[in-house]
């Protein structure tokens, strides 16, 4: 294939990208958007499968077997977290404008310039080289396509290099998408599209090779792999502890992790391109799910290419491409290079933005602001001097890469050059993430960490890199710094047995860790890093208020900030923002003297367009702000978190209120209902009373008018009267009772009694009245003794009610009574049977009401006072018993109560 | 083996936790199942149904846990911890 038609592919390609980023942005302004879902989302984060994964993965496979499966599940187990910690990441960012990686951990340490720059270096110099492993691959590819020698085009003969050129319009590329607006903690629309229909690209086109060499070319997986395990060279790729040791594998999960994460390309489309935090949800599970297809094919492949090329000497970095060219499929082939080619153009291009801004932020603008010793002049001309200096990081970052690809990495062998830059990122994660979980973490710790690792990774990865590019002498790594052995780069403090990535890795963190931790336990804070500290720790309790919080305190003046924010936005869009926030928060803006709130608004304002540490330097130079003592922080943090807790509070006794009402509601009720019972009661009560009272009258008053009665009759109407009077007082008696044990104030009076002798006693108390009626009571009790704690006296009272109503109500003559005694686990059941006419099964229940047979005229009256049931249920009940009655309406019935044994 | 990480994922979906503790409990139980000695049980030179024995190991790790985390995330109402 000729060299012409490679390049304009990779154009028309380009002019693709081109249209899908501006159709991205026509529809923004459209107002629909294409970016706003979690789809488009999670494909923007496979930004992570750069030309490494795409043709480094397989080199990597056909080497060291499953290693390279390593940095694709320590994502996943990222992905696993996304919703947990990056989602308070996000929050963080947003609430505070942050817009990079180096901007997160600075504005955490009270936005510290030191900390922006030293995250800032670090990332350039552990990003370019992976940068350039990206236009390497580009290149190469080129060749490989078109069957050309890979030639040594030496870096002053660039203008022949086909690379230079990609290079040239990539850049132009990212600089028309990427520095559109000064506010770079807006969204970048239309790269945001494009990249998502690269990792597209790129999927779809891995995939199909990989279903043409196993499926075309194979005859299936099962086929490779067994072709794979003949082959003894072969086999031993199929088990971790032969190439790869454990200990890479684990240092590598844990590298990717993090990776993931802090890369500044990842960090820029999973944090500061994110529209909304639920999106996440849809990046946690596809993104892995991205990962795994994209990785299903590669180990086959790698094998594919060692079995095909088994004799032939051909880079296994290049088996995706060499292939399908192998077997003549040149449409196949094309498509694959697109593939890769769009995997490198994605890296670059947001690579590339993210450090741009973070260059212009932390490095580029400061050193020129304050060079030109700041003036403000309200014509927005500095707005367009910070997007230039954007464009020329792009450019300057593009063509350092270009130059480390041309010089040091000709000698160096690439494989590891993407780790390199996963160790290097990996040491901003003690300082970011125990920044958003510890309150205790400190500027000085953040610093000194990062230094610590990044001076240990230097030595342990970049100097043996410098030493293979032939810049350093040999002797570095054979005989250790200054001739120590123990500095050695890839034995340090005599550390063997580990490949370097893993053993750079695992000095780095370590030292790293145990740094930041001690020196944050040894740390004074300032007052401002205590004020970010709060906010990025509790951000979900803040986030509503982080911006309304007014951590300031000092003189400054409205024409002062608005003309600062004029500079940078122009004078409609800063005239637009001030006006709203003061309308919002109902400041005047008609005096003369700024409202701290229109300060830190700036300020906000600011750090979205130049980063914070430089905003709230800026803002400091056209105000005078007064020192904060660290009570006062404190003290505007507690009112805040005081407010929201009142809030809280309000809101938690209006509820106890509605409860309240409802509890009274209820008792309200309850005392209507118990109002009309004790109605009815005093009724029935009256009622029961005149009954006797009208018959002792009237005959009290026949013996009285008659005064010449004989004296039988006189003895016989005297005698009824006094039988009258006993029932009255027996009922007032019961009443009495009944009324004491409903209120409480009877005491059981408990002792060791027997039951055996309760009954038998209560049958004799009633024998009279049985034997009147010729009636047979016969008890059937077992004879071990039941000795039970109970009242005696009113246990008693209820066998007796229970006994002489059964003797009521059983036939003359006929009337059996039968007690029986029923032990159970937990209790005593007593049971009392009589042969009487039974009761309703639908009475059963109200028979134990008070005055049942009084309400009840229609049944036959016997005598009692209709209290009898009624006491004996209380009685029980004071015991914790159970009383109820069984019966079928005919046969009799069955009196059954029962005493918890014990 | 695979029983027992079966049963594993199982029981992270019955417990009734928030979804961010049941997030941070797959994500260690995920590291856990892919670091050294569980993985060494799948790390054999056999192959199974013609797969590798790791390979297949890893993959049906991965995409059970891509499944388990769907399920969490995805769920109609995710209890926020704010």
């Amino acid at each position: 294939m000729s060299n012409a038609v490679a390049i304009l592919t990779a154009l028309f390609y380009l002019a693709i990208l081109f249209a899908v980023a501006y159709f991205a942005e026509y529809r923004l302004k459209k107002g629909k958007s294409i970016i706003n879902n979690g789809y488009v989302y999670a494909l923007s984060l496979a930004v992570y499968c750069t030309a490494w994964t795409y043709y480094g993965s397989v080199g990597r496979a056909s080497t060291n077997g499953f290693e390279f499966l390593a940095l694709y599940l320590g994502p996943t187990i990222s992905a696993v977290l996304f919703w947990p910690v990056l989602r308070k990441i996000i929050r963080i960012c947003k609430t505070q404008r942050i817009n990079s990686i180096a901007d997160l951990i600075s504005t955490r340490y009270g936005k510290n310039f030191t900390v922006a720059i030293i995250v800032t270096l670090l990332c350039v110099i552990g990003i370019i080289p992976y940068i350039a492993l990206q236009l390497k691959a580009i290149s190469t590819s080129i060749h490989i396509l078109t069957n050309t020698s890979i030639k040594h085009i030496s870096l002053s003969n660039f203008l022949q290099d086909d690379t230079f050129y990609i290079a040239l319009i990539l850049s132009v590329f990212i600089i028309l998408f990427g520095t559109r607006s000064i506010d770079a903690s807006e969204k970048h629309e239309g790269l945001v599209a494009a990249i998502a229909f690269e990792s597209i690209v790129k999927l779809v086109a891995f995939i199909a090779v990989g279903i043409f060499i196993v499926y075309g070319i194979f005859n299936g997986f099962g086929d490779i792999f067994t072709k794979a395990f003949e082959n003894d060279s072969l086999k031993n790729l199929f088990q971790l502890g032969t190439k790869t040791s454990y200990a890479t594998w684990l240092g590598l999960m844990m590298a990717s992790m993090f990776a993931v994460v802090f890369l500044p390309r990842q960090f820029q489309v999973s944090v500061v391109e994110n529209v909304q935090e639920k999106h996440l949800k849809k990046a946690a599970w596809l993104f892995p799910l991205y990962l795994v297809v994209i990785n299903i094919f590669v180990l086959p492949i790698a094998i594919a290419g060692k079995l095909i090329f088994a004799n032939k000497n051909i880079d296994a970095d290049t088996f995706v491409l060499a292939l399908p060219l192998y077997f003549n499929q040149i449409g196949l082939s094309l498509f694959v290079f697109v593939g890769g080619f769009s995997a490198a153009t994605s890296m670059i291009i947001v690579e590339a933005i993210a450090l741009s801004t973070m260059i212009s932020n932390n490095i580029a603008s400061p050193i020129f602001l304050f060079a030109k010793k700041f003036k403000p002049s309200p014509n927005g001309k500095l707005s367009y001097s910070i997007l230039n200096m954007r464009r020329i990081s792009i450019v300057v970052l593009i063509a350092l890469a270009y130059i480390y690809d041309k010089t040091i990495a000709e000698n160096v062998s690439l494989v590891s050059m993407g780790l390199v830059s996963f160790v290097a990122v990996a040491q901003f994660a003690p300082a970011a993430i125990g920044g958003i979980y510890s309150k205790s973490a400190s500027k000085n710790a953040a610093i000194a960490s990062i230094c610590t690792g990044f001076a240990i990774w230097f030595f342990t990865l970049v100097l043996p890199s410098l030493v293979s590019a032939h810049i350093l002498s040999e002797s570095l790594m054979t005989n250790g710094l200054f001739g120590w052995a123990w500095l050695k780069p890839f034995s340090l403090f005599g550390l063997e047995g580990m490949d370097s990535i893993t053993h750079s890795f695992f000095w780095t963190m370590f030292f790293n860790i145990i740094v930041f931790v001690t020196v944050s336990l040894n740390s004074k804070k300032t007052a401002e890093e205590i004020y970010q500290g709060e906010i990025f720790v509790d951000i979900f309790k803040h986030s509503t208020s982080a911006t309304e919080n007014v951590v300031w305190k000092g003189t400054a003046f409205l024409p002062d900030i608005n003309s600062l924010l004029q500079n940078f936005l122009g004078e409609e869009r800063a005239q637009n923002l001030m006006v709203g926030y003061a309308l919002r928060n109902k400041i005047s803006l008609d005096t003369k003297r700024a409202d701290p709130r229109l300060v830190v608004f700036a300020e906000n304002i600011l750090a979205g367009v130049i980063g914070s540490a430089s905003a709230s330097i800026m803002i400091r130079s056209v105000t005078k702000a007064e020192e904060l003592k660290i009570d006062e922080v404190l003290n505007i943090l507690r009112e805040s978190q005081q407010m929201i807790e009142l809030n809280k509070e309000l809101k938690k006794k209006s509820v106890d209120l509605q409860k309240a009402t409802q509890q009274l509601t209820l008792a309200n009720d309850l005392l209507k209902e118990m109002d009309t019972m004790k109605d009815e009661f005093l009724y029935t009560v009256t009622h029961e009373i005149r009954t006797p009272i009208t018959s002792i009258r009237a005959m009290t008053e026949i013996v009285h008018d008659n005064t010449d009665m004989p004296e039988e009759q006189r003895q016989l109407f005297l005698g009824n009267v006094i039988k009258e009077t006993e029932r009255l007082s027996h009922l007032i008696m019961q009443v009495l009772n009944l009324e004491r044990y409903e209120s409480g104030q009877q005491l059981l009076t408990f002792n060791e009694v027997v039951l055996n002798e309760l009954i038998t006693d209560a049958i004799a108390s009633l024998q009279t009245l049985a034997d009147e009626k010729n009636i047979s009571i016969k008890t059937n009790i077992p004879d071990t003794m039941f000795l039970m704690r109970c009242d005696a006296a009113l246990i008693q009272q209820v066998l007796n009610n229970l006994i002489s109503n059964a003797i009521k109500f059983v036939p003359e003559k006929t009337g059996k009574i039968k007690i029986s005694v029923h032990t159970n686990y937990d209790e005593i059941q007593v049971w009392v049977e009589d042969n009487g006419p039974g009761i309703l099964p639908e009475l059963h229940e109200i028979i134990f009401d008070k005055f049942f047979q009084a309400k009840n005229q229609t049944l036959k009256k016997p005598e009692g006072s209709g209290l009898g049931l009624a006491i004996s249920k209380k009685i029980i009940e004071m015991h914790q018993g159970k009383i109820w009655v069984e019966s079928d309406g005919v046969n009799g019935s069955t009196f059954i109560f029962t005493l918890p044994n014990n | 083996m695979m029983f027992i990480v079966l049963s594993f994922f199982y029981f992270i979906q019955m417990e009734n936790k928030s979804s961010n503790q049941k997030l941070i409990f797959l994500s260690i139980l995920l590291l856990a199942l892919l670091s050294y000695p569980l993985i060494s049980l799948a790390n054999k030179a056999q192959l199974l149904f013609g797969i590798p024995m790791l390979y297949l190991y890893i993959f049906i790790v991965w995409i059970i846990v891509i499944i388990i985390l769907y399920r969490i995330v995805e769920k109609k109402q995710t209890k926020n911890n704010e």
